[in-house]
């Protein structure tokens, strides 16, 4: 069997190296073809449906994109971790909040705070258990070891994810603008290698994750993390990005050594010289392939002037961490790589960095009409005792929220976090959700406008966006038709709504045995409030009156419609007429209000349309408010309102229904903890 | 007055520090940070800040205590007055150097816990955040605690022995704390519960060290 196959380059993949090489790689340079040509790397069936995203233009082919708040840049992204997550779900989910650490840090930017995205089996199932404790103590040894506070999240559970768990994770970083560090190379200047020794942990991960799971997925794929190494690396490296003398900067993530530092060249146009014997290395047994693909963790690669030498190195010091000068810049655009004086591969960058890009098929799907129920008490049970509605304190309580002194709002069942960035005066709002229980093109429109309407919720101007495209085998004409759909339908609502796509990520191969998942685009968005007396803190009484605001029967995705909304609710506030505003998610205007509830700990009682209390995803804002000028106000404007009731007491009361408060907390409260002690 | 200066004491690892300059700049100190390989201790107030000071891999605080700087702790408070503040990382590094009694273990439910939490100090009630994966006060004797003022949980979180939460040895002027007083300081939105402490340890030593009323 050729090499090729072995390492899973595709017949056309190899052919097309063929062509643009002009000869046959030889065996080391085929192994950095199957690496830097896998789907991990070279988003080798997503890329032609990426590249006309709406963008604000801030650093596009960079790592992670951003936002500019006054003179600062926010760059923040999402990356997923499934399969590790899926073979070792501690090591796996420390290295994934590793690696997107890498991405905002590579930028000179300081992280400060990451979400997730989790997405398990159900509860009941033992499986699902040991994913969960797993996951969520690799995160929180992880997040809370590096200083980096977990402000926010969504944990689904749903049969789907039993075999394969979703695990995406996102980290937002803050520099001042003309401190950014970018990650092009410039000629004639050193290659340097930072933090761990290079040893052969997390060999061929970008293979490994370029495939669908199975029995026999390598252990030894996955990486190692290390939370202190990674958090001297992160101040070492925000100081050496604030040299001069350093041109650019890299981390080193799937396919290590080898596309990092190719990327950084082809990015900058300039050629390299690699000097393989000159990494540090854990032990001598490692051979030059392994040296190249290893995945070893807490890495990072500079270029830096000669003359930057000397400072760099204090640098490390200070920090008592490693580094290796490993290469050099050139004006050739040759990929050249030497072991103890033998050229091991000599390969131009626009081949090595330019993959086979797949074309794919579309088919028509239809939308999903939501399912009506019969029952508003059967209904209402259900939701209660649902794992998907109920507090995820048992998570979030294991994450450190506040390190670092900037969180406002934290997670506490809240559906944003916010923090207050000093430097710029201002408070940014993050938050993250995935629908997938409709076509993709509604499932994606619905978690884009409902992250949209979250944001206006609190008083946020939403600016951003960021997603992790999570699909099973890309060789499945429907999978290929749901990632169109997706990305299509994303394009469409960003450019309406003129929110900037700013990163991404996708992820194939979600698939194990026969359980494939369902199309996840995994959405955050982040919203700025930049005069400080703005912000409202959201709060319940009893006495508060509940009103809804907007046309419960419109179906578009329509930015007009949206933003007259956001003016009205903006408006309201600033006349300072309501007391907190939520919008209408999953478990529709009941499940929205319960939550208020649980929080609050305060009942309600409502009188309204029965069909409507459980639709997920009303195009609608429910009001808070004390004041009785709120519906004189409401009057004179042109978009639809009602009155539904009043929070009161420590009964729900549903129409002619009555649930006693207490007891749906106790339930909501403690369903997890429970069942995870079970 | 001459400001009353402020050390906090940076291990690799420590991950709260720069709130806690904040802080205590909020209040009035002049703070600077000084190094885990520093000697000479010649502040009014030195702190060990929050964090996992060494990556906290063996025990926490277990590395710490050889640091050159918890060494020389140990002979300041003898030569010299000088006020010692240990938030979570730096009550543990407290504890694992016998500068505090005790031992602080694993938190009963074997998990990372971050969370507000009621405590009571010098007859008042207040919140303050928690965060820690390792905050069970332990003592064999609790006698040996009489002459210490007790900050005490309302609702145990951790399993801490009598509710434990922070010492306060008032003879020698230090202070263990398993809750982030800084966390509640200067961030909007936040209370500014961790003031109570900060301006007790402020007026203790405008008091006791340079006779201020």
């Amino acid at each position: 069997m050729d090499l090729y196959k072995k390492l899973k380059i595709e017949d056309v993949v190899f052919q097309n190296i063929l062509k643009k090489l002009k000869r046959k790689p030889n065996e080391f340079e085929t192994y950095l073809f199957a690496s830097m040509h896998s789907e991990h790397c070279g988003y080798l069936h997503s890329k032609k449906y990426l590249d006309d995203f709406f963008t604000n233009n801030n650093f596009k082919n960079e790592n992670a994109g951003c936002i500019k708040i006054k003179d600062y840049c926010v760059f923040f992204k999402i990356e997923s971790h499934n399969h590790p997550c899926a073979i070792e779900p501690y090591q796996g989910s420390m290295t994934g909040i590793g690696g997107i650490i890498r991405d905002v840090l590579s930028l000179g930017a300081r992280p400060i705070c990451l979400l997730n995205s989790l997405k398990f089996g159900r509860i009941y199932s033992n499986k699902t258990k040991y994913y969960l404790s797993e996951v969520v103590r690799g995160i929180s040894d992880y997040g809370n070891s590096t200083g980096i506070p977990v402000i926010s999240g969504e944990t689904i559970f749903n049969n789907n994810f039993e075999n394969i768990p979703i695990v995406n994770v996102f980290a937002a970083g803050v520099v001042k603008a003309d401190k950014v560090k970018l990650s092009s190379a410039k000629k004639d200047s050193l290659i340097v290698l930072l933090g761990s020794k290079t040893g052969v942990d997390g060999l061929g991960g970008a293979i490994f994750a370029s495939d669908v799971l199975n029995d026999k997925s390598s252990r030894n794929s996955v990486q190692i993390g290390d939370p202190y190494l990674k958090k001297l690396l992160i101040e070492a490296t925000i100081k050496i990005n604030s040299l001069d003398t350093t041109l650019a900067c890299q981390d080193l993530g799937a396919s290590g050594i080898l596309s990092s530092t190719s990327e950084l060249c082809y990015k900058g146009n300039c050629g390299a010289d690699l000097f393989l014997q000159n990494v540090h290395l854990q032990n001598k047994n490692i051979t030059p392939v392994e040296i190249m693909l290893s995945e070893t963790q807490e890495r990072m690669a500079f270029i830096i002037k000669e003359e930057g030498v000397e400072e760099f190195k204090k640098i490390v010091d200070e920090f008592e961490l490693e580094y290796s000068i490993i290469g050099k810049t050139n004006e050739s655009h040759q990929y050249r790589v030497f072991y103890n004086n033998e050229l091991l591969a000599d390969i131009p960058l626009k081949v090595l960095c330019e993959p086979y890009l797949y074309t794919l098929k579309s088919i028509e799907k239809k939308a999903v009409n939501n399912i009506e129920y019969k029952n508003t008490r059967e209904k209402f049970l259900e939701i209660i005792n649902d794992e998907n509605f109920c507090s995820k304190k048992y998570i979030y309580s294991q994450f450190d929220q506040e390190v670092q002194g900037r969180t406002s709002f934290s997670q506490n069942d809240n559906a944003i976090g916010v923090l207050y960035l000093k430097e710029a005066d201002s408070f940014i709002a993050f938050c993250i959700e995935t629908n997938y229980k409709n076509s993709a093109k509604v499932a994606v429109g619905n978690s884009f406008l409902n992250l949209f309407r979250k944001l206006v919720s609190f008083g946020f101007e939403p600016l951003g966006l960021t997603n992790c495209l999570n699909f099973s085998n890309p060789d499945d004409i429907n999978v290929q038709s749901d990632f169109i759909d997706t990305v299509e339908m994303l394009k469409k609502m960003s450019k309406d709504f003129l929110i900037p796509v700013v990163s991404g990520n996708v992820s194939f191969y979600n698939e194990f045995k026969n359980d494939k998942i369902p199309p996840c685009a995994t959405l955050a968005m982040i919203g700025v409030i930049q005069e400080k007396d703005k912000l409202i803190k959201p709060n319940v009484f009893s006495g508060d009156n509940i009103f809804l605001l907007g046309d419960f029967e419109f179906k578009n995705f329509d930015f007009s419609y949206e933003n007259k909304l956001k003016n009205i609710v903006f408006d309201l506030y600033e006349k300072r007429l309501l007391r907190s505003v939520k919008s209408i998610g999953k478990f529709g205007l009941v499940g929205t209000l319960l939550k208020n509830s649980l929080f609050y700990k305060v009942g309600f009682e409502i009188n309204f349309k029965k069909e409507l209390y459980f639709r997920e995803f009303l195009p609608c804002y429910i009001l808070l408010s004390d004041s009785c000028e709120l519906e004189n106000e409401l009057k004179k404007i042109d978009i639809p309102f009602c009155y539904l009731g009043k929070y009161v007491g420590d009964k729900i009361k549903i129409d002619d229904l009555i649930f006693n408060l207490d007891e749906v907390i106790q339930i909501c409260q403690n369903k997890i903890n429970f069942e995870m002690e079970k | 007055m001459k400001k009353l200066t402020a050390n906090i004491v940076k291990f690799p690892g420590t991950n709260c520090e720069n709130e806690t300059l904040e802080s205590l700049e909020y209040l009035g100190f002049d703070v600077s940070f000084i190094s885990h390989n520093e000697t000479m201790i010649n502040s009014d107030l030195i702190v060990l800040a929050g964090g996992f000071s060494y990556g906290d891999y063996v025990s926490c605080g277990r590395i710490a205590k050889y640091s050159p700087v918890v060494l020389s702790l140990k002979n300041a408070t003898l030569e010299r007055k000088v006020f010692i503040l240990g938030i979570c990382n730096g009550f543990q590094i407290l504890t694992e150097a016998n500068i505090l009694p005790g031992a602080i273990l694993e938190n009963i439910g074997g998990k990372f816990i971050c969370d507000n939490v009621e405590l009571n100090f010098l007859n008042r009630s207040f919140s303050l955040p928690i965060a820690h994966h390792q905050g069970r006060y332990y003592i064999d004797d609790i006698e040996k605690l009489n002459d210490f003022e007790i900050i005490k949980y309302k609702n145990n979180p951790n399993g801490s022995l009598a509710n434990i939460a922070g010492l306060y040895d008032k003879k020698r002027y230090i202070m263990g704390l398993m809750p982030h007083p800084e966390r509640n300081m200067i961030t909007p939105f936040k209370p500014e519960n961790g003031k109570i402490i900060f301006e007790f340890i402020k007026k203790t030593i405008e008091k006791d060290f340079y006779g201020l009323v």
